[in-house]
């Protein structure tokens, strides 16, 4: 009885000491592998290099460090742009985020990408990344996916013929989206702004101008309304500034200053 | 018949003359009157070319004008291939004068810097310097433009978003960071 408790105390502990060295060789392999084809899939060394230094320095372990880069790997096999996917994943390593986390926010951007793309109409390959970005970054930073689907179901269409104003557009609605910019007042200007072939890069940045109106208790309503003047007259952005009687000043200053 | 016959008779008269007859040297400047008649046959262009290329050169030079020569061509050169270049990275946008500003009237942060999309969110980056003047941390940089989303790291460890900041936006992890709008050549919008 004696000799045969020994021998099952001896094998628990040689598979106990087995174990142990195993996981972290195993997990070191994996991250090898996914590092590999990270760097097959064109991410940027500098990105694999930090996560392999975030697991060197202690701070997550090898099989944390391949899920960081797996959602990459995926993005990469989805054909997505993967410059945000890699900004995600260094701002989270700078910031010390929990890898799990880190993990699922990217899982998070996939599915945001995935989504944004399938509304598009043109085919996969010739779908234009800057539009993409705009909005899909705009869903992961909270604007309504219902937003992004009524924008693209009604304007889509004109991508092909009119890139910059959908761009611009895509861009509106990822902006103004995020401060709870009412979507039916966005696409009042969206409408007059398409119909009138109006909306120039510049128009990017309404958002700025929104931000300066609310400071001032100007109505998001009363915004709109005079933008989609301004819009159907060709106007410029410059135009509905004086409109709203905001001035140079309040245009200048910068991150931090004033 | 019979004409045929006496100029066949004649041809063998001459050339029994010319074969028996004595020899006579030819003048002695028989050849330079030959030649001197002769006017020059001015060659095709394509043949001019030719033999302007094939024709060896012989160049001569003194060390003196030749070395600073040389260093004016090489000079040249390089400054040719970068100018060449330079159009290569014209594509690239514009980028934009951006000031980040970071009040701290009692220098309570031993050392601040910038992270941000545009840095890759490494703080070695864009380390922040201190104004006595204006009481704050202060960083130029220079950004393309768009919308870039930063944070200030305090002392190596503290993430701040910027209070002046005119917009935020979530960073997927449960905070937010601050968002500066550059435009063309100016930050902020217009």
């Amino acid at each position: 009885m004696n000799k045969r408790y020994s021998l099952r105390t001896l094998a628990l502990l040689l598979a106990l000491c087995l174990a142990f060295p195993a996981r972290p060789a195993g997990a070191g392999d994996e991250l090898a592998f996914v590092s590999e084809r990270a760097l097959q899939c064109g991410v940027h060394s500098e990105t694999v290099d930090r996560v392999h230094a975030a697991v060197d320095s202690g701070e997550i372990d090898g099989a944390h460090g391949a899920d960081l880069l797996l959602p990459l790997v995926e993005a990469c096999g989805l054909e997505l742009p993967l410059a945000p996917f890699e900004d995600k994943l260094e701002e989270g390593l700078s910031k010390h985020v929990r890898p799990q986390v880190i993990a699922h926010a990217l899982q998070e951007k996939v599915e945001d990408y995935v989504f944004v793309r399938n509304l598009l109409p043109e085919p996969r390959e010739k779908v234009d990344i800057l539009a993409l970005e705009a909005l899909a970054e705009g869903v992961s930073k909270g604007v309504p996916r219902e937003d992004v689907e009524a924008y693209a179901a009604e304007f889509g269409g004109v991508s092909v013929q009119r890139r910059i104003p959908f761009l611009v557009g895509a861009e509106m609605v990822s902006l103004l989206g995020q401060v709870r910019f009412d979507y039916d007042l966005t696409r009042t200007m969206l409408e007059a702004g398409f119909a009138s072939d109006s909306l120039t890069p510049e128009w990017n940045y309404l958002i700025r101008l929104v931000l300066l109106a609310r400071e001032r208790g100007i109505k998001d309503k009363h915004v709109a309304s005079h933008a989609v003047i301004v819009l159907s007259d060709r106007g410029s952005l410059g135009d509905l500034y004086a409109r709203l009687g905001i001035t140079g000043r309040s245009l200048t200053g910068g991150a931090g200053s004033d | 018949m019979i004409e045929k016959r006496n100029k066949t008779h004649m041809e063998d008269v001459i050339i029994n003359a010319v074969q028996n007859g004595p020899e006579v040297d030819p003048p002695a400047d028989l050849t330079c009157r030959i030649m001197g008649r002769l006017h020059p046959k001015r060659p095709s262009l394509w043949i001019r070319l030719r033999m302007w290329f094939l024709r060896p050169w012989v160049v001569t030079v003194r060390p003196v004008t030749a070395i600073p020569a040389m260093t004016l061509a090489v000079a040249l050169l390089v400054l040719g291939f970068v100018a060449v270049r330079e159009p290569v990275e014209k594509g690239a946008p514009e980028l934009a004068s951006v000031r980040f500003v970071l009040h701290d009237a009692g220098m309570h942060a031993r050392n601040v810097s910038v992270v941000g999309s545009f840095n890759h969110w490494r703080a070695e980056r864009s380390v922040m310097w201190y104004s006595p003047k204006a009481k704050a941390w202060i960083l130029e940089a220079q950004l393309p433009p768009g919308d870039h989303e930063y944070l200030f790291l305090v002392n190596g460890t503290q993430f701040v978003p910027d209070p002046n900041a005119p917009m935020t936006s979530d960073d997927g992890f449960g905070h937010r960071n601050s968002i500066v709008f550059v435009n063309g050549t100016n930050e902020q919008a217009l």
